[in-house]
């Protein structure tokens, strides 16, 4: 876990310089925990977004381990974001077409980065999906998410987003298959075995 | 993989026809392999687009535009050829990327072409990496979403403004009213409520007509903006002929003083009212109430003994001011 944390910083590290540039301010990310649920035990209230509506980009990885990933934002963060970068006073259902576009980039942008940064560190690669943009409650997402109960496992990360010195929390939610769990943990004992 | 499962024969047929396809789509398409040479441009892009070279195809696309590759679509590219990982530069945060033009508006000065672009990977047959660029104009969208802003920003003043005098709206003032009352209820500090009514103002109606009770009406608003301090945020059209004032950090006195000087700026004024039963002139009956908010009080009491106090200004026989504090 502690490697895996490690990986997801630097991928927060490229993610916040890609988006520094985007939104032309500063931002900046960190993963302060990572943390693995099976997802029938998941209490939702542990992750302290309750039952409220969250605002969610989308997007399936395939590779040595197949994953499909969720960036949450709870509904107010997620329009502060939208606000801080864009200047929009939408209420988060009244997203604009180009609004959603860019909560997907900036999902897209956080995404991307963790995966390369996973797939430098390991020497693996992926192939994905586009982003998409959606908002529903945790429990619609999950099993909107859940096709094959073959992913009982989910790899959260907390996600910590500063925008000019205004601080975001979000969450990073990958759903695993235990298949993929054991890829993963095998990619990460080979990296580990080799430093 | 698609390919592989079409027939030998239908596949030939596909491979002519799909040049075709690409150059016919409504939408930007440019293809580079992993070095980033130019593989493909479509016929949209070749349209639009302004580029450093004659021909754009077997450059590097670096090399392709005067101003060198923008930086974000640079770093999308390299996710996508180094790491499989497709990305997406939306039109809020890019804007218009590329140097396209719209050469059917603006004519010698042809209009920037807002953009979306999809950045996606692809794989060769031998496993090596591929790069599709899929360019959409979407500045309808913008010009859409630009125009229903403004018209989402005027209807929500419209919403709180009186139409005719340009003061706040009944509706405003209970939104307002409220939060200064909880305000003043925190801070423990003194609050004034002022409310008004031009006298006799039916009949004024009645003589001079619509028109110019209207013109009254804009006249008197005016003329209450005006002598009262800029600091003064909520004024509003209460009632057909009725206003209400609030006044934040005001005490009786300092009520007091104010009350009387709306009606005096009323009545110097001087305009005719030979129907007015007090004057020869427009007049207004000014009801005040102040207080400190506290436990026992409410925003709905305090209302009513405003409207309380106007009442008995407009029984002692109007053109006057009165409050519960001096009857």
């Amino acid at each position: 876990m502690e490697a895996l944390t490690e990986i997801f910083n630097i991928g927060a590290g490229r993610a916040a310089s890609s988006l520094s540039s985007a939104v032309a301010s500063t931002v900046k990310l960190s993963v302060p925990r990572i943390e693995l649920y099976q997802i029938e035990d998941l209490d939702i209230d542990a992750l302290g977004l309750g039952h409220k509506r969250l605002g969610a980009v989308l997007q399936s990885y395939a590779g040595p381990f197949d994953a499909q990933a969720m960036l949450l934002f709870p509904e107010e963060n997620a329009l502060e974001i939208v606000r801080d970068m864009l200047g929009s006073t939408m209420s988060i259902e009244d997203l604009s077409e180009l609004e959603q576009e860019t909560m997907c980039e900036v999902g897209n942008i956080i995404l991307n980065a963790c995966l390369s940064a996973m797939a430098d560190v390991l020497g693996v690669t992926f192939e994905a999906t586009l982003p998409s943009y959606s908002v529903e409650s945790l429990e619609t997402l999950l099993r909107n998410s859940i096709e094959n109960p073959d992913q009982p496992l989910m790899l959260v990360l907390n996600i910590d987003m500063i925008i000019e010195k205004r601080n975001t929390q979000g969450f990073l939610a990958f759903l695993l298959s235990y298949p993929s769990l054991d890829m993963l943990m095998t990619h990460i004992d080979s990296f580990l075995g080799k430093i | 993989m698609t390919s592989a499962l079409i027939p030998g024969e239908e596949r030939t047929h596909l491979s002519k026809m799909l040049p075709q396809v690409v150059n016919v789509m409504s939408l930007g398409l440019i293809l580079v392999d992993a070095e980033r040479t130019v593989l493909l441009w479509n016929n949209w892009m070749r349209q639009r687009c302004s580029v450093a070279v004659s021909e754009p195809v077997g450059v590097n696309l670096e090399a392709v535009f005067s101003d060198g590759l923008p930086g974000a679509l640079g770093i999308a590219i390299g996710n996508a050829l180094k790491y499989g990982l497709p990305s997406l530069l939306s039109n809020a945060l890019h804007g218009a990327v590329l140097p396209l033009f719209d050469h059917k508006k603006g004519g010698d000065h042809p209009e920037r072409i807002q953009q979306s672009i999809h950045v996606l990977p692809l794989k060769g047959d031998g496993g090596e990496r591929y790069c599709v660029l899929q360019i959409s104009d979407v500045s309808a969208s913008v010009v859409r979403e630009r125009k229903l802003r403004a018209q989402a920003e005027t209807l929500k003043e419209q919403a709180f403004t009186d139409g005719l005098t340009g003061l706040m709206n009944r509706r405003h003032f209970d939104e307002r009213f409220p939060l200064e009352f909880r305000r003043a209820k925190r801070q423990q500090s003194p609050l004034s409520l002022v409310m008004l009514d031009i006298d006799f103002f039916k009949a004024y109606n009645d003589q001079y007509g619509h028109p110019n009770a209207d013109k009254v009406l804009i006249t008197v608003a005016q003329t209450l903006r005006a002598t009262l301090p800029q600091s003064v945020e909520v004024i509003a059209r209460y009632g057909g002929e009725e206003f209400i004032v609030v006044l934040p950090d005001c005490d009786d006195s300092e009520a007091g003083i104010l009350g009387e000087k709306l009606r005096a700026a009323i009545e110097n004024m001087q305009i005719p009212h030979a129907s007015s039963d007090v004057a020869g002139f427009v007049t207004i009956s000014v009801g005040l109430v102040s207080l400190t908010p506290d436990a026992a009080s409410s925003e709905h009491l305090m209302l009513a003994s405003v409207d309380a106090a106007l009442y008995i200004a407009k029984h002692k026989g109007r053109n006057r001011v009165s409050s519960p504090a001096r009857p």
